[in-house]
């Protein structure tokens, strides 16, 4: 009962410091003198008597129109009075926070009332001696001026950055989309609409452009053919950037890039490719097939992978990861180079190879890819290698001819709708 | 930038003048007298421009592979990261206001809490745990 008496005694005492902190540091902060005081409370008052003629009777809650309209006439008389220069938003937050200030001062200053009461009372039930309760205080108020020290010099810093952070922020539903994308590109494929330039691009890389490489008559099948180049050659040229970037290229395409080390350089000059023909010309790489070949019941590649080592289709499709392999193989090839030289690589019970053939793994991973040409249709290309080297093809292409080959595991993904 | 009709180059024209329409932020650390924040702003600043256009760039790449897609994902990292530095930038006056009512609502609130702990934990010391929980 007495420290209830004591807190409401200081309760009341707190309003009253309360009201002359705010005082005092409307005196510091907005310079206001008794005649600027008096100007505001007429001001006020007047603003205040208008008010009340117009609303009449009419609810005067804390809530009501009314209310927020005497805080209103409250700032313009404000800032009639003090001058609007004396508002400016540093000011106002100064002032709030001097007055945040000033009211822990005043409570605690009122608490401190009542802990006095509290400490006797403490000293009567507990047994607490007063020398305890003097280093209790003198390390309490130790403690606190440390905070407050904290406090001016970091605490209140840290609490405006954490509260910018979450006022001020950029939760976006389009900063939000980005986080998508990388998800949506490994379920669905490039997105190709995420940018403008390559559909604005079209009707003149693949109809300006083209069209003028054709020779004008029956210009259609030009076109077609040439888009159909330009998409394989866009294909080899990415295909080659990726695997220069992951150490994976050959002379060739590393001869393209520019990115041959010194020691490769000088073995790729004229002089040496000159002494290595020398050395192939007496010491086939590729010697003849043996007639064995021919009775093999087995299809057999002869082919070279990361491994470099030979294979068969069906070790061939283990190591790609491409259950298929075995079966898309011999389609591709019919596709590629038709019915004629499928015959004479495969045979024509498409089950036994007639020839060896030499296949080049250029590209053994899995890659994403959707053609610019159809962007509702999605591939998962599987596969990129190129055969080098058949004996059969001798009589029929020329040496150089190679021939990208792309495997295309498209049934898993293409219920994509742009 | 304005545009009249959407010709392809566009958002290749925003990127390279996202640079030097970054300029005015910066706090001009190479001169003398910089400190260590401005330092800092400035990185960030930079920093966020370097990975919106790597982001912008991968994504617009035809074909991705593992290597791009982990690219893709560094720089959208890079961009959450350091976007704060624009913060200043988009403030506007009624969010100025509401920060500042924030602050001293909260600074009210964290002086209180944290005074309440150092006492309590003094208490602790002096009464034992048994005074805390015969008050409470």
């Amino acid at each position: 009962m007495r420290l209830n008496r004591a807190r409401q005694a200081a309760t009341i005492w707190s309003d009253a410091d309360r009201q002359r902190a705010i005082d005092r540091l409307e005196r510091e902060i907005h310079q206001v003198t008794p005649a600027k005081r008096k100007l505001f409370d007429n001001l006020f008052q007047h603003h205040e008597r208008q008010l009340l003629q117009e609303v009449g009777t009419k609810a005067t809650g804390p809530r009501s129109i009314f209310a927020k309209k005497l805080a209103q006439m409250k700032t313009a008389a404000e800032e009639e009075a003090y001058g609007a220069a004396n508002m400016t938003a540093g000011k106002r937050v100064k002032f709030l926070v001097c007055l945040s200030d000033a009211e822990i001062e005043a409570t605690t200053r009122s608490i401190a009332d009542a802990d006095r009461v509290v400490d006797q009372l403490e000293r009567e039930i507990h047994g607490i001696t007063s020398n305890d309760q003097m280093r209790f205080t003198k390390v309490l108020s130790i403690r606190l001026f440390e905070f407050d020290a904290w406090r001016q010099a970091i605490g209140v810093q840290e609490l405006q950055k954490t509260i910018e952070q979450r006022v001020i922020h950029f939760g976006y539903q389009k900063m939000h989309l980005l986080s998508y994308i990388s998800e949506s590109i490994r379920r669905m494929g490039s997105g190709n609409n995420f940018t403008t330039d390559i559909s604005e691009w079209l009707h003149i890389s693949n109809v300006k452009e083209a069209y003028r490489s054709t020779n004008k008559v029956n210009y259609i099948q030009q076109m077609l053919k040439h888009n159909d180049r330009c998409t394989g050659l866009n294909y080899m040229e990415e295909t080659l950037s990726y695997l220069a970037l992951q150490g994976w290229y050959d002379i060739d395409s590393a001869k393209g890039f520019n990115l041959l080390p010194a020691a490769d350089k000088r073995r790729n000059t004229c002089r040496a490719q000159l002494l290595c023909l020398h050395h192939c010309l007496k010491e086939p790489f590729f010697g003849p097939v043996s007639q064995h070949v021919h009775h093999l019941r087995e299809t057999h590649v002869r082919g070279v992978c990361r491994s470099i080592r030979l294979t068969s289709l069906r070790d061939a499709s283990v190591d790609f990861g491409i259950p298929n392999f075995g079966h898309l193989f011999p389609t591709q090839i019919e596709g590629d180079w038709g019915h004629e030289v499928s015959g004479l690589v495969l045979r024509y019970d498409q089950n036994v190879l007639i020839d060896s053939l030499f296949i080049k793994l250029q590209n053994g991973l899995l890659y994403y890819g959707q053609p610019f040409h159809c962007p509702t249709s999605v591939e998962r290309v599987g596969l990129d290698c190129k055969v080098e080297y058949t004996d059969a093809n001798q009589g029929i292409m020329p040496e150089s001819h190679n021939t990208w080959v792309q495997y295309m595991d498209s049934d898993l993904d293409n219920t994509f709708q742009g | 930038m304005k545009s009249g009709s959407w010709q392809g180059k566009e958002i290749r024209g925003m990127i390279r003048t996202l640079a030097v329409n970054c300029a005015p932020i910066l706090d001009c650390s190479q001169d003398a007298g910089e400190t260590a924040a401005e330092t800092a702003s400035d990185d960030m600043v930079m920093g966020a421009v370097r990975a919106l256009c790597e982001f912008s760039l991968l994504v617009s790449q035809r074909n991705h592979s593992d290597l791009s897609l982990a690219a893709l994902d560094d720089a959208l990292k890079h961009i959450y990261n350091k976007k704060g530095a624009f913060r200043d930038q988009k403030i506007s006056k009624s969010a100025k206001a509401k920060v500042d009512e924030l602050l001293a609502r909260e600074s009210h609130h964290l002086q209180e809490q944290k005074i309440h702990k150092i006492r309590a934990a003094m208490e602790v010391q002096l009464y034992g745990a048994e005074k805390v929980t015969t008050s409470k």
